[in-house]
């Protein structure tokens, strides 16, 4: 009873917009006082402060964060979409192709497809409607490519997510690669043929001379270096996933400066809002401690457990609601916030059913992503249609292919968990 | 009401410096990370010191030293679905009991803070590791971070209660803003 009235406290306490973190703190302080009083509550806030934020495996966050805003202060990822343009930009709906390639490593840089969504409609929506591309479908793309790009590593979600559900953090970023790569190529296929069925919206591609295409490379190409780099590391075991972000970082501070396109300040300006973006992770995970602390407390999670496994119905089926919810969620709760509330409450129904965590990790992460393009709530799309000035519905009646193909893609993945497994199954420990 | 611009304005500077020291956490925590793979892998020698320097103290400077100025920001996410709705006269009334129910659960953290930094100052306190690092400079980071918190939050209320705005959470077009480094042309602590 108590729990039940903590959770709705928690849920009112999200409705009346206090941060995620500071609601699950207030939630979790009071639920404790009740239960044990004050004593329960200061011993549990003494134990849980320092030791929720002192781990070596949470420093990867900050790590990835920080290499993210040293590249994009130093504004190498203003260039991918110039760079995929001229390369990819004489297949068929090659500019659109472009967005989506663009879109992946944009968000596989900075983690967030909100953001990614925001910048691409300033670069990208702009070229593709001066080729002639269809409004609805040009807004689209842009709202969706920033999606497939959360599975491609570094995945700040997927470590998230490794780091709540306690399994391996570089196993969790090595599962997102297949899945992102096979999405990536699911879009552009999809492109390629409504170029060649439906040219009125998607036009055909323009071709670019080899001379531009190297000097596009002389900026991207170390950067592609870069990730590719981190990924590999990751997967040959060379190092820890700790180790290969604080590289990664210092990487890409190195690479800015080189490049003459990073100065001392910018250097400081990224630190400081790294320092941010990283805090508020560290903080939503504290208050998640304290949460989760009563929520153990009173028994909560084994209750549902218990209640889930008792249930008369297939595991598929409950699993299907359980996407389902994370669909609905990814429509208007950020990532971090979806993976901090549910997962400690999920995942152990989920392993009780006999799923694997990994492939859960990835479908959740996905699942919640396509919830941002899903009709009538996904937030990108009202990015998209923000900054654009067009109406909602707009894009949304184009995003209707994409999103038949993302959901596609996520039922397959559900079907078949060896695509997601295989190749962290590959890795040496 | 001059006081409380007066109290903004000075929680404001300390939390200046609060955050270049979260900024230089995360810089060292990068370097000492780096200088640890590298003396492992092409000398052979780990520094054996850096995990618990980076651990124990970066990662939790970083991170409490950080959380007051990146609440004035508007930084901690939060649903806004339903605040965008209310009206700001409503809304200002449910952010003042937001922030009325925080404080307490900071004066908690504030208060255990304190207690664990003084017992480790009373006892010598160190680090089982190579290096004893002294434990209290640890743990005072959360009064510190807290305690920062705590007089924001009352600035914050008072301007709420005296008719301001208060400090608003991230929005779908702060992202926007901040994304784009065209349009992200404010100087620093200039939002309001």
């Amino acid at each position: 009873m108590i729990a039940v009235l903590g959770s709705l406290l928690l849920v009112l306490l999200l409705a009346m917009g206090m941060p995620v973190a500071f609601a699950m703190a207030v939630s979790g302080v009071a639920g404790l006082f009740a239960v044990g009083g004050l004593d329960l509550v200061m011993g549990m806030v003494k134990s849980s402060t320092i030791s929720s934020v002192n781990s070596y495996e949470l420093i990867t966050i900050p790590m990835f964060i920080l290499m993210a805003e040293f590249i994009i202060i130093s504004r190498i990822a203003d260039e991918l979409f110039d760079a995929t343009a001229v390369w990819v930009g004489r297949l068929p709906g090659g500019l659109g192709v472009a967005v989506v390639l663009a879109g992946a490593l944009f968000g596989a840089i900075s983690g967030s497809s909100t953001a990614s969504a925001a910048t691409l409609s300033s670069t990208a929506l702009p070229a593709m409607m001066r080729q002639g591309y269809s409004l609805r479908t040009a807004g689209a793309l842009v709202a969706i490519t920033g999606t497939l790009a959360i599975l491609i590593p570094p995945s700040i979600a997927l470590v998230l997510y490794a780091i709540i559900a306690d399994v391996s953090v570089g196993k969790l970023l090595i599962a997102g690669v297949v899945p992102g790569l096979l999405s990536v190529m699911a879009l552009i296929t999809l492109i390629i043929g409504m170029s060649l069925f439906r040219p009125k919206a998607v036009p055909p591609g323009i071709r670019h001379p080899w001379s531009k295409k190297l000097s596009v490379l002389r900026i991207t190409l170390p950067m592609l270096i870069l990730f590719g780099a981190v990924t590999g590391v990751l997967y040959a075991g060379i190092t820890t996933p700790t180790e290969a972000s604080a590289m990664g970082a210092l990487a890409a501070l190195v690479l800015g400066a080189v490049q003459g396109r990073l100065t001392l300040r910018d250097a400081g300006r990224a630190l400081v809002s790294a320092a941010r973006v990283s805090c508020m992770i560290a903080i939503i995970i504290l208050g998640a401690h304290i949460f989760g602390y009563f929520f153990t407390l009173t028994q909560t999670a084994t209750a549902i457990v218990s209640w889930v496994s008792g249930l008369e119905v297939s595991v598929y089926w409950v699993m299907l609601v359980i996407l389902v919810i994370y669909l609905i969620l990814g429509c208007f709760l950020d990532q971090v916030a979806i993976l901090i509330l549910t997962v400690p409450i999920m995942l152990p129904v989920v392993v009780e059913l006999g799923f694997d965590p990994v492939w859960f990790g990835v479908m959740v992460v996905m699942v919640a992503e396509v919830g941002m393009i899903t009709p009538p709530m996904g937030l990108n799309v009202f990015v998209v249609a923000r900054y654009t000035g067009q109406p909602v519905h707009e894009i949304f009646a184009g995003i209707l292919p994409f999103f038949a193909c993302m959901l596609g893609m996520v039922i397959i993945l559900g079907l078949m968990p060896e695509i997601i497994l295989w190749l962290p199954g590959q890795m040496s420990n | 009401m001059k006081w409380i611009s007066l109290a903004d304005r000075e929680v404001a500077r300390l939390e200046r410096i609060a955050i270049i020291g979260a900024s230089l956490c995360m810089l060292f925590m990068m370097l000492v990370v780096a200088l640890d793979v590298v003396m492992r892998y092409l000398f052979r020698a780990p520094l054996g010191w850096g995990y618990d320097l980076v651990a124990n103290f970066l990662m939790v400077g970083a991170t409490f030293l950080a959380v007051s100025e990146t609440f004035r920001r508007g930084g901690h996410v939060a649903v806004n679905l339903f605040q965008n709705m209310m009206r700001p006269n409503v809304r200002r009334w449910v952010d003042a009991a937001s922030a009325l129910m925080v404080i307490p659960v900071l004066l908690a953290m504030v208060v255990t803070g304190w207690q664990s930094t003084a017992r480790a100052v009373a006892r010598d306190e160190t680090i089982p590791g190579i290096v004893p690092w002294p434990m209290w400079a640890s743990y005072i980071l959360v009064p510190i971070g807290a305690g920062l918190l705590m007089l924001r939050m009352g600035a914050h209320l008072a301007d709420l209660l005296s008719g301001g705005k208060g400090h608003v959470p991230e929005t779908v077009d702060h992202q926007i803003e901040t994304t784009d480094p065209a349009v992200d042309t404010r100087p620093e602590g200039d939002e309001r």
